[in-house]
């Protein structure tokens, strides 16, 4: 005999849970900034037709994701390249300090300035998803961007002020 | 606000600042809530891979909408459930429209999930397809107050909420819907023996 009322349950899995928000927050943000843009269109084409002078000064507003804090600071995500690898999760090279008296890690106070040092010694480079073998050289750094991860972790990418947003994240409060 | 007070907020703090566009606070909601929407949309399908698209098709549609939902002191599950049910109805639809976004944007993440207990979810959905194919003679009412109450666990009151119905209709609803099915999977009585066709009575 069927028990109805005893029915299975579960825990989405971890890969598809990340993902599923990615989407999610991706889709969201980009359809909020599609309004923004058509209602600023839609006040541009109604001030040209009664001020024609003013239409030249109607901005159109871009919807940026909310800033947000960093509040893991034990360590950072230092990536070559602009792409998440788990949802908002990131599965890629971590940095941490560690402090000379060995009491765990020291926090990171500025994840962008962190995350310029592998770049600077050549352990990342442009492109490149793996970790090279330091040189010796100094190598150029790009301009990097930090976004805060769902664990409240940062995460530098190489990029501009798009990138965050592009990848579904917010960009690191200051 | 600091991670920790985005973790201990209450679901009417995050639904407020979601509405508003902040992702950290839906985030939070979310993680919060994921498993529940995650389940009820399995125990509606028998399938865990339908059930994966349908929670972001639900939670799309959540965020969507919830500045036009106030949660004067209410919890959020009842109403991610209510948006559950309408997505299942066009659950097909859904599904492929999800798949074909997810296809489509190159940023999200493509790695799988080790499923370490493949045997059993292949045995829940057999289970659950069982359990369905009884259920779905009901009511489409009866099934959606039995879903909420009797396998999401909700009160009474927060599946009137979800079903914008009364406290009293969700209790006929359910009881109705428990005395059809214990008719439907009692075992049979025994019959009395009949007699066939060239059987006499000596």
């Amino acid at each position: 005999m069927i028990d109805i009322e005893d029915v299975p349950g579960r825990s989405m899995p971890p890969a598809a849970r990340a993902r599923s928000l990615q989407l999610v927050t991706v889709i969201h943000h980009g359809e909020r900034r599609r309004r923004r843009q058509r209602r600023s269109f839609g006040v541009a084409a109604v001030l040209a037709t009664t001020v024609a002078a003013t239409t030249g000064g109607v901005a159109v507003a871009d919807h940026l994701l909310k800033p947000a804090p960093v509040t893991n600071k034990g360590m950072a995500h230092c990536s070559a390249v602009a792409k998440l690898s788990s949802g908002n999760t990131y599965a890629g090279p971590e940095i941490a300090f560690a402090p000379a008296n060995g009491n765990g890690p020291v926090p990171i106070q500025n994840a962008i300035a962190a995350c310029s040092l592998p770049w600077r010694d050549g352990i990342l480079r442009a492109g490149s998803t793996r970790q090279h073998t330091p040189d010796g050289k100094t190598h150029p750094v790009p301009h990097l961007v930090g976004c805060t991860l769902m664990d409240g972790s940062a995460a530098v990418f190489p990029g501009n002020a798009e990138t965050c947003q592009r990848l579904g994240l917010p960009p690191i409060a200051n | 606000m600091d991670g920790s007070a985005d973790v201990d907020a209450v679901d009417g703090d995050l639904w407020r600042r979601a509405a508003r566009g902040d992702s950290v606070a839906f985030g939070v909601l979310f993680e919060r809530h994921v498993d529940t929407v995650y389940t009820h949309c399995f125990r509606r399908t028998a399938s865990w891979s339908d059930a994966e698209d349908l929670v972001s098709v639900v939670f799309l549609e959540a965020w969507r909408r919830c500045s036009e939902v106030g949660l004067d002191g209410g919890s959020v599950p009842p109403w991610l459930l209510a948006v559950a049910n309408n997505v299942l109805r066009n659950h097909d639809r859904s599904v492929r429209r999800n798949r074909r976004l997810v296809a489509k944007l190159s940023v999200l993440d493509r790695r799988r999930d080790e499923i370490g207990d493949l045997t059993e979810r292949l045995g829940d959905e057999q289970r659950m397809r069982g359990v369905l194919a009884v259920v779905e003679q009901l009511p489409e009412a009866e099934q959606d107050v039995l879903a909420l109450c009797a396998w999401a666990g909700l009160s009474y009151a927060d599946a009137a909420e979800a079903l914008g119905v009364p406290i009293g209709t969700v209790r006929s609803r359910l009881s109705r819907a428990r005395a059809d099915l214990h008719r439907r999977t009692a075992d049979p009585a025994p019959s009395a023996p009949r007699m066939t066709k060239g059987d006499t009575h000596r």
